[in-house]
């Protein structure tokens, strides 16, 4: 597979821009769409935002210095995007600030079920269930560490968080989980 | 005719029919005496021979229940020292059930989100035409070819970079001040109106170290670390 780097100087020449851009998003297509999907958690939705990112990725790619890496950096935009489409979501649906955010996600996840666009046992469900009660950016941490196996130092470096901070929001998280998961056993 | 009335009474010693041994009397009591004698002994003699006991018993009665004492003094229950037995069970592979079903990082991490068929394969495609779409939109206008448009820009420009370099005198550390100067109870009413947990919340204050010190043992975070975290929960990012 042709590195980035090279994707790179193929984007400066404008008669390969259009077939370089091609293959970045060939390459990168399907982790940040999983990427903003467990985010966002509808497939229209997450659609809409992938194809946002791109473009922004166009736009950016132009003016990129290579300080860091390109899916780096890639992966910044579509956190960026994913999160900003969640607070507009939600400014759309006038959840009230006071009011529980999981709400409005739990109803897209259980839109998600009955159309066929998850699968999962029941505890993988009630695992998913149990994150979306999390604000965002702690799922968002929890995602990449839990699901993608990043390093915190790749998390850091996307979410330009200190990897303490990543850490401390990371196993808070689990604790918050797995007291979730709990109590759902103990109601039984 | 003969008749009672006139037949002596013949009851004193003198005359009576009936007659006793000489002495007989005399020697009554002191026969008693000797039979009632003589059956005590012959009771005790047999009672003697009925219960007998193994030889030296006595001797060792008083050392075999000082024993038993001993024993039952053994025997007392002293919870301190007893064992501690649970004794109570529960169903076969409970806890491991219990902990596959709680525990996440036993979890299979499947990905159960589903996309529809063939998305991939398209995306690409719809990217680039929607790149291409939002490009033949895009109007170009070539805003230096009038002088007027020029001494704005030139004005505008000089505004922009004057009211960032002011700004940025003001903000500068703002982060740091800013939280010297803010009281716990405003950081609890902060905390409690941006969707953060209690968890998160102790975690500035230390107000509970137990409930921290489980959670973040061993993960050397510091606390301005854990401030970060906390920012990071709602402060717009600069990406």
């Amino acid at each position: 597979m042709i590195s980035d780097s090279e994707l790179l100087l193929q984007f400066q020449d404008e008669l390969k821009r259009h077939d370089a851009f091609s293959q970045l998003i060939n390459k990168y297509q399907q982790k940040i769409y999983w990427h903003i999907r467990k985010m966002v958690i509808d497939h229209d939705d997450a659609d809409d935002v992938v194809q946002e990112t791109f473009i922004k990725v166009w736009h950016g790619l132009q003016n990129f210095r290579s300080d860091s890496q390109v899916y780096t950096w890639i992966y910044r935009i579509a956190t960026n995007e994913s999160l900003n489409f969640l607070q507009k979501k939600r400014r759309q649906n006038h959840v009230p600030l006071d009011n529980d955010d999981s709400l409005d996600l739990l109803n897209t996840l259980e839109n998600s079920i009955s159309q066929d666009y998850i699968s999962g046992d029941e505890i993988q469900l009630k695992l998913q269930k149990a994150l979306l009660k999390l604000p965002d950016k702690q799922r968002l941490v929890f995602n990449m560490k839990y699901f993608d196996d990043m390093k915190y130092e790749e998390i850091s470096e996307i979410t330009g968080t200190s990897i303490g901070a990543l850490k401390a929001s990371y196993h808070l998280a689990v604790k918050k989980i797995e007291d979730s998961l709990n109590r759902q056993e103990a109601s039984f | 005719m003969i008749s009672i009335d006139k037949i002596d009474k013949v009851n004193r010693a003198t005359d009576r029919i009936f007659k006793v041994p000489q002495n007989y009397f005399e020697n009554l009591v002191v026969s008693i005496l000797n039979k009632t004698i003589e059956s005590t002994i012959s009771l005790h003699t047999k009672n003697q021979k009925q219960f007998s006991m193994p030889y030296g018993y006595f001797e060792e009665l008083s050392v075999k229940i000082m024993g038993r004492i001993g024993q039952m003094e053994k025997e007392n229950i002293d919870l301190e020292l007893l064992e501690r037995v649970n004794v109570f069970k529960v169903p076969e592979n409970y806890f491991l059930a219990l902990e596959l079903n709680t525990n996440i990082e036993r979890f299979e991490k499947n990905n159960i989100f589903k996309v529809p068929y063939g998305y991939f394969e398209s995306l690409n495609k719809n990217i680039l035409s929607n790149i291409t779409t939002k490009l033949a939109k895009t109007i170009k206008v070539n805003w230096w070819k009038t002088t007027t448009t020029k001494w704005s820009a030139a004005a505008s420009v000089i505004l922009i970079v004057g009211l960032w370099l002011g700004i940025s005198q003001f903000t500068k550390n703002k982060t740091e001040l800013a939280l010297e100067k803010v009281s716990n109870t405003e950081i609890k009413t902060y905390l409690e109106t941006q969707d953060l947990s209690y968890l998160e919340y102790e975690s500035v204050t230390e107000t509970n170290q137990n409930i921290n010190k489980a959670v973040l043992d061993g993960l050397n975070i510091d606390k301005k670390d854990i401030l970060e975290h906390l920012e990071n929960q709602d402060l717009e990012e600069e990406i």
